[in-house]
């Protein structure tokens, strides 16, 4: 099935009416991009994302999308549908100021969305001990080869990402069996699962974000590691003092890595190890700063496109 | 998770019946987010809603992974609920359909103080007002 894709680009104020005025023309549904969206979503208390600068853009412009049935499409039906948004739009303008008002209008093909979304996932052979494959998909492993079963989805860490694929590297090559795991900020549990695949015998997985904590627990249990790993909502700081591990991991973002590094060396047992990754090459200087000050010297540092990741050991 | 927005949008979604279908399928297809577990998560989310249409802003993360926010339902679903009305006026120049108290645009504003762009509730209460306007319904300023 084909259908009319129609672009406006208007102002904050208009869109909605205009969203309003295109469904009662028959637009089986709209769609926004409204700077003032995305600001209130970096803008939040406690949930540090890092974001180019041009993803807001352009405070004073919307941009309103809407899908109409190909019936549409034809040169006159376009023609009219394209005459009919622009009267609507001079008729919106006289009561809100709509901007350029620009209107372009192409053709989309429907395709099978519930599924579609799957092309774009495929193993990932993180190495020649670790793969990460979709449920979907019957990975056949090399022998000695681990999977980690993992569905993309709501919580980060599909494993495509190159901050995941840094920790994941630094745990191959200093993770040995029979060690004792902290995943702070575990998203999909990635990085408690390939612990536990690499010999942990116990890992506590945190996570402030429920949705996070949910997903995780799901997956431990597809990847069958519930008798090895612990998930709770929680952080750094709700762990007692008492609570103390061979290796930290945390693959979060440099601002919360530089809160977190004065007190994670107190959960840190002796000759143990501190992963950080999910830093921008821009702030690394920051978090070295904050880790030398805090005790912690890099026992490695790895870098793929603009992410860091570093290995610290602790001097106490 | 080391989370960097890739990109995001803004859609509008019956309470509890999100489908693949548009605008959902071809608005998050092209991101590659998982289709199937976002319609799951904001029907579960909203099923206490039904019958409202919520705007909902979907975040989408650089490994294709999401969040997404709900929102207060669109400034013209609130004022055709404040009048009483089921559609705006088709000719709001010329035909009329109801009027609205200043009073219950500052509601309106207040409800949706987060979401506008405005700096306070008076203005947030004519961005409102003009809505209310271009849906031919007329505003009464002293009450």
């Amino acid at each position: 099935m084909i259908l009319a894709e129609i672009t406006i680009v208007t102002t904050p104020a208009a869109v909605e009416v205009i969203a309003e005025s295109l469904i009662a023309m028959g637009a089986r549904g709209t769609a926004v991009q409204n700077p003032a969206d995305i600001l209130a979503v970096v803008e939040q208390p406690n949930v540090p994302y890092e974001y180019d600068d041009d993803l807001v853009g352009n405070l004073n412009e919307a941009t309103l999308t809407a899908w109409f049935d190909e019936d549409h499409l034809g040169a006159d039906h376009k023609q009219a549908l394209e005459a009919k948004i622009k009267c609507e739009l001079e008729r919106i303008g006289t009561y809100i100021p709509i901007g350029s008002g620009e209107v372009s209008i192409q053709k989309v093909i429907q395709e099978d969305w519930e599924n579609a979304w799957k092309t774009y996932y495929q193993p990932i052979i993180v190495s020649d001990q670790l793969v990460i494959s979709p449920t979907w998909i019957d990975y056949n492993p090399q022998p000695g080869q681990h999977i980690i079963k993992l569905d993309p989805g709501g919580a980060f860490g599909t494993g495509s990402h190159a901050s995941t694929l840094l920790t994941l590297e630094l745990m191959e090559i200093y993770m040995i069996g029979d060690s004792k795991v902290l995943d702070l900020g575990c998203g999909s549990g990635i990085l408690s699962i390939a612990a536990a695949k690499w010999g942990a015998y116990k890992i506590d997985a945190l996570d402030i974000d429920p949705v996070a904590v949910e997903t995780t627990i799901e997956n431990v249990e597809i990847n069958c590691c519930s008798d090895l790993i612990n998930v709770q909502e929680g952080e750094l700081y709700s762990l007692s003092a008492k609570q103390k591990y061979d290796f930290i991991l945390m693959n979060i973002v440099a601002d919360v890595i530089i809160d977190l590094l004065p007190i994670a060396a107190d959960h840190l047992r002796p000759m143990g190890l501190l992963f950080c990754s999910g830093i921008l090459n821009k702030k690394e200087d920051k978090v070295l700063t904050v880790a030398r000050r805090s005790g912690f010297e890099v026992h490695e540092r790895l870098e793929r496109d603009e992410w860091v990741a570093f290995a610290f050991s602790h001097g106490s | 998770m080391a989370q960097k927005i890739a990109g995001y949008v803004k859609l509008q979604i019956p309470a509890g019946q999100a489908t693949p279908a548009p605008p959902v399928g071809p608005a998050l297809g092209q991101h590659g987010i998982n289709i199937s577990q976002f319609v799951k998560e904001f029907n579960e989310k909203t099923a206490s809603q039904q019958g409202l249409i919520i705007p909902v802003v979907i975040t989408v993360f650089a490994d294709r992974s999401f969040t997404f926010i709900t929102k207060t339902p669109p400034a013209p679903v609130l004022i055709k609920k404040a009048c009483n009305i089921h559609k705006a006026s088709g000719r709001p120049n010329v035909e009329k359909v109801a009027t609205i108290p200043w009073s219950e645009c500052k509601k309106i504003a207040e409800l949706k103080m987060k979401d506008l762009n405005a700096s306070d509730v008076e203005s947030g209460a004519r961005m409102v007002a003009g809505t209310a306007r271009s849906m031919g319904v007329l505003v009464d300023m002293d009450s």
